[in-house]
């Protein structure tokens, strides 16, 4: 007999090593979960006084019984329904060209400013993450119409870039962003009340990148020139142009803030009104549906199966109590619960130098949700901090996702140019995990003032 | 790629298989995700707040379509390389212990991908008997984890046919989805 906490901590050791050896994350946690289930009850059982053929055989029943009933719970969430709705309407909104029509009406209104392209593509992507709720599809979308634009004006190639990648990462703090309906499924969480939290660190964060923007060029004012500037009926087109997007996202988002709709039929509206939208610019060919349809399918597998492994490998976490243990050790010290705090954002911020944002998310979830509970910190409060700081990981070094979409695009540019343009935007992420820790109402006054409690 | 009749008919299968999953995809994967987002809206802005009669077992049917929907996608997202690998050692391997750790791992996750349809397929074969419905109109779940069970089966196979195309050409070719929005 071993005991369970040693079993966890093989668990975890054995999961590592899968994923070091590239199996996919979803059927790691899926293989661990599932022979971690056997061992530990097991071990359980025999701990009773049960024979040990007994015990083993109970073990493999209950891991059974867990993998096809997790696998279907997970599959029949009713609120997962938000993720296919909620990427199809990214998806839609991508082929009918509204990204393009955002990035032009911040151009036309901030693009004479010093460093204003720059700042226009963070509104836009802001804008677009209101809609897709996917960072990758932010970062494409943006750096396909805006860095073109930002060339022609010869802004550095550091800033140009830098500003893609990490307006991108807003797509997953805005709502409706995927991994904090992840987040949400996992802990248990509303997600209404999680997409109320987000909207103002959403607004501060921008507002910090367009910061980070000005000093650079405050800085080295080459990095960012004037770009022409355009007169007011221009302006107003652009506007016009760009409202369908403010309607759909005033429509679904604001519906379900003002609880007119649930998050499940503020996705489903959105995703019908966009593609009216798209169906109503003729966007809609061929091609384009095929494409909307199989990437989004694509996304929703990519999503659910890291859903379902993390339904089968939590159970098994906390079986092992090596949570219990782990939330005994960090409380013990004397460092508080903000040290503690600390520690967490620390290990995050070197995780997300290695691993994927929604894997990290998914892979730590088991161990630091129970910390967070043992100190009674707000979930609420606390996902929005763990969401900014998986977007940190998105544009970190050496495997930064969101970086390496804007190279594939910006080919001529160096990776350690892009790298180097993303650090005046990190450390305003590092800020906003700054603001959130001393002042919580930015994330949790909102929620708390239309859901209450 | 070898030019044994084997491998032919292997590399038609995998060809067909790509086929079956993309047309299965764009054909029941657009009518699902058209019925949920039409259903859905119908539903919410004309039966419930337009005439307050909202649809009975509306919920039932959403979960059922979603169901449908994570089942048709999986196998899909198999082929396409959708399912999130970390992939930040590979450069440090050797060619042979990448390739050989690939086959091992790949060989893994078909085992547990085939104990997981096993379990599902047994699971509903069961459901009808423990009562396994949805809320309102209480539809049985039995063919959903069927569906579920060929879906997990499906990805199973492909790692399967996987781990022959790296044997083969050190490397698998992945399903290319046209064209990619992202």
């Amino acid at each position: 007999m071993i005991s369970l906490t040693l079993i966890g901590i093989l668990g975890l050791l054995s999961l590592f090593i899968l994923l070091a050896l590239r199996m996919p994350v979803a059927l790691s946690m899926l293989s661990v979960g599932f022979v971690g289930t056997i061992i530990a009850n097991a071990n359980k059982y025999m701990a009773t006084g049960m024979a040990e053929d007994q015990a083993w055989s109970r073990g493999l029943k209950v891991a059974y019984s867990n993998l096809a009933g997790e696998t279907f719970e997970a599959a029949s969430n009713y609120n997962l329904l938000v993720i296919p709705m909620f990427v199809l309407m990214g998806n839609l909104a991508s082929v009918s060209g509204m990204s393009k029509d955002l990035f032009t009406a911040a151009y036309r209104w901030m693009g004479h400013l010093r460093g204003g392209l720059a700042s226009a593509t963070i509104a836009a992507c802001a804008g677009f993450a209101a809609l897709s709720g996917s960072s990758l599809a932010s970062a494409v979308t943006m750096g396909r119409v805006a860095l073109p634009e930002m060339k022609k004006y010869k802004y550095a190639d550091s800033l140009a870039t830098g500003s893609v990648a990490a307006g991108g990462t807003l797509g997953f703090l805005i709502p409706p962003s995927g991994g904090m309906i992840i987040y949400a499924v996992l802990t248990e969480q509303s997600i209404g009340r999680l997409f109320m939290a987000a909207v103002f660190p959403g607004i501060i964060l921008t507002l910090l990148f367009v910061a980070a923007i000005y000093f650079v060029v405050i800085r080295n004012p080459s990095a960012g020139p004037r770009a022409k500037r355009f007169g007011r009926p221009e302006r107003i087109t652009s506007l016009w142009r760009a409202l369908p997007i403010v309607g759909v996202v005033l429509l679904t988002i604001g519906g379900m803030y003002t609880g007119f709709f649930t998050p499940v039929e503020a996705s489903s509206v959105g995703a019908f009104l966009t593609f009216v939208v798209a169906a109503y610019r003729q966007s809609l060919g061929w091609q384009a549906s095929k494409a909307v349809i199989l990437e989004t399918m694509n996304a929703t597998a990519t999503v659910f199966l890291i859903i379902i492994g993390a339904f089968v490998f939590i159970p098994f976490m906390s079986l092992t109590e090596l949570p219990t243990q782990l939330v005994a050790i960090l409380t013990s010290l004397p460092i508080g619960s903000i040290g503690i705090l600390l520690i967490i954002v620390l290990i995050y911020m070197f995780l997300g130098m290695f691993l994927e944002s929604i894997a990290m998310l998914v892979l730590t979830i088991p161990v630091v949700i129970p910390i967070a509970e043992a100190l009674g910190w707000d979930l609420i409060w606390f996902g929005i901090i763990v969401v900014i700081v998986l977007e940190m990981g998105m544009i970190s070094p050496p495997v930064g996702i969101n970086v390496f979409i804007v190279k594939s695009i910006a080919r001529d540019v160096p990776m350690g140019t892009i790298f180097q343009g993303i650090w005046p935007f990190w450390f305003a992420m590092v800020a906003m995990i700054g603001l959130l820790i001393l002042f919580p109402p930015i994330a949790l006054y909102l929620p708390q003032a239309v859901v209450g409690g | 790629m070898s030019d044994k009749p084997f491998s032919k008919i292997v590399l038609i299968f995998i060809s067909a298989l790509d086929q079956f999953l993309k047309w299965t995809a764009l054909i029941c994967g657009g009518a699902t995700l058209t019925f949920m987002t039409g259903f859905s809206v119908w539903n919410v802005l004309i039966m419930r707040k337009a005439l307050n009669a909202p649809i009975t077992g509306a919920e039932d049917l959403l979960l059922l379509a979603l169901v449908t929907i994570v089942a048709l996608s999986i196998p899909l997202g198999a082929r396409t390389g959708a399912h999130i690998e970390i992939e930040i050692l590979e450069s440090r391997m050797s060619v042979l212990f990448a390739k050989w750790s690939i086959i091992f791992i790949k060989a893994l996750g078909a085992t547990m991908l085939g104990i997981m349809g096993w379990r599902l397929w047994h699971a509903g074969g069961t459901a009808s008997k423990f009562g396994e419905t949805t809320q309102q109109l209480l539809i049985s779940f039995e063919p959903f984890y069927y569906l579920l069970s060929v879906s997990t089966l499906i990805y199973a196979l492909v790692l399967v046919l996987d781990i022959w195309q790296i044997i083969q050409a050190q490397k698998e070719n992945q399903l290319q989805i046209g064209e990619k929005l992202l």
